[in-house]
């Protein structure tokens, strides 16, 4: 006879949404309980693979990104100081695996110089609805260092402070990034109007 | 030929850089009574709404992250994190090794269903570290408690559920389980 656990336990982990802030959750995984990043990684998948879809545009990459970086963080957490805030620590590892990820399978120059004929994957095409992917089309096609400004200020709603710690720039640097994403991304849409 | 550059300022001396950021991060107007009323900003306004929709719409857009993304993470970091550590429990028959991080995933889960602890964090090691040998088992246990709990009590509830399920589901002895409360909160939000 199999023998259950007490209270109807049916294998679900406690809820995600316990008021326990990151630095509490951080703390303890740093002692080394995978049940406490557990609870980090449950809270911010969603946010995590966003942006590496955003930033990839192609599902598939996009879940190997954010994949990634979560084990990159579980091996890097004893390097994580608090200085800034875990989330931001975390948007820098995506960004960076997203980065990579050109790096290492397409050859492909990712800064300062547009992406072009690089189209999203046939994943991507096939959730995405025409509009969207028009555009997600275009976001692609910018050079990275301008998408990440894009995507972390247009679909992460971040500060440009935030955005500046993330990608190691200032925040008049964030801002002329996306300044120029903008006019690239004003082109590409408009001359498709 | 070049076409010539569009302007960067309207008429009414608006800059449609200014217009555009407006636009695509959607923010307040500095000066809304001018733009409401200027037969320049309205027109501009409306071409770059239209221009700059679409983007939006995609940020709208629920993204969901993928199903077993969680799951495999967690795979993996305990690939990484194997130390090895076990009970063994001998019969005639022979060796059955059960690994510590089994029994602290069952210490674990028996603690998170007893009513007042929010979040459990379980180690176990192997009762050669205090002194006995083979079968014998220590928890330790780090607890994040509802606020208002009696701490003794709950802590002996978790004591005793623990015991007995890694007792019952494993064949070890348990020599102790130690009880931490490090933090206590109002509860869980939004379930």
């Amino acid at each position: 006879m199999a023998l259950g656990l007490p209270g109807g336990w049916n294998g679900a982990m406690p809820s995600e949404q316990l008021q326990a802030d990151d630095s509490v959750l951080v703390r303890w995984a740093q002692e080394g309980h995978s049940e406490a990043f557990e609870h980090l990684l449950r809270r911010h998948r969603v946010p995590v693979y966003r942006t590496a879809l955003r930033l990839t545009g192609d599902a598939h990459v996009a879940e190997d990104v954010a994949q990634d970086a979560f084990i990159a963080a579980w091996q890097s957490l004893q390097l994580f100081r608090a200085d800034s805030s875990f989330a931001t620590w975390l948007y820098r590892i995506v960004v960076n695996r997203a980065r990579n990820s050109y790096r290492g399978t397409r050859d492909i120059p990712v800064d300062d110089v547009p992406l072009e004929g690089f189209h999203p994957g046939a994943d991507a095409e096939a959730i995405a609805r025409e509009g969207s992917q028009r555009v997600m089309s275009a976001i692609v096609g910018l050079p990275f260092e301008q998408r990440t400004a894009l995507v972390l200020r247009l679909f992460e709603e971040l500060t440009y402070d935030e955005i500046a710690q993330i990608m190691s720039i200032t925040p008049d640097a964030v801002r002329g990034r996306l300044h120029r994403a903008r006019n690239q991304l004003a082109k590409s849409l408009g001359g498709e109007r | 030929m070049t076409p010539p550059d569009r302007p960067t300022t309207l008429p009414c001396g608006t800059e449609l850089d200014e217009l555009t950021v407006q636009v695509v991060e959607r923010r307040s107007p500095r000066d809304p009574e001018h733009q409401a009323g200027c037969p320049f900003c309205r027109p501009a306004l409306a071409e770059l709404r239209a221009l700059w929709s679409p983007l939006h719409a995609l940020a709208e857009e629920e993204v969901m992250a993928p199903a077993g993304l969680v799951e495999r993470v967690l795979g993996q970091i305990q690939e990484l994190d194997y130390t090895g550590g076990r009970a063994i429990i001998a019969t005639t028959d022979g060796e059955t090794a059960i690994g510590v991080r089994v029994v602290a995933v069952i210490a674990r889960r028996a603690a998170d269903s007893v009513n007042g602890a929010l979040l459990v964090m379980s180690r176990a090691s192997t009762g050669v570290e205090v002194g006995a040998v083979g079968r014998s088992i220590v928890v330790q246990l780090d607890l994040i408690a509802a606020l208002g709990m009696h701490l003794p009590t709950l802590s002996a509830q978790i004591q005793r559920a623990v015991r007995e399920h890694v007792t019952a589901l494993t064949g070890l002895t348990v020599l102790a389980v130690d009880v931490s409360v490090v933090e206590v909160t109002e509860g869980i939000a939004g379930s």
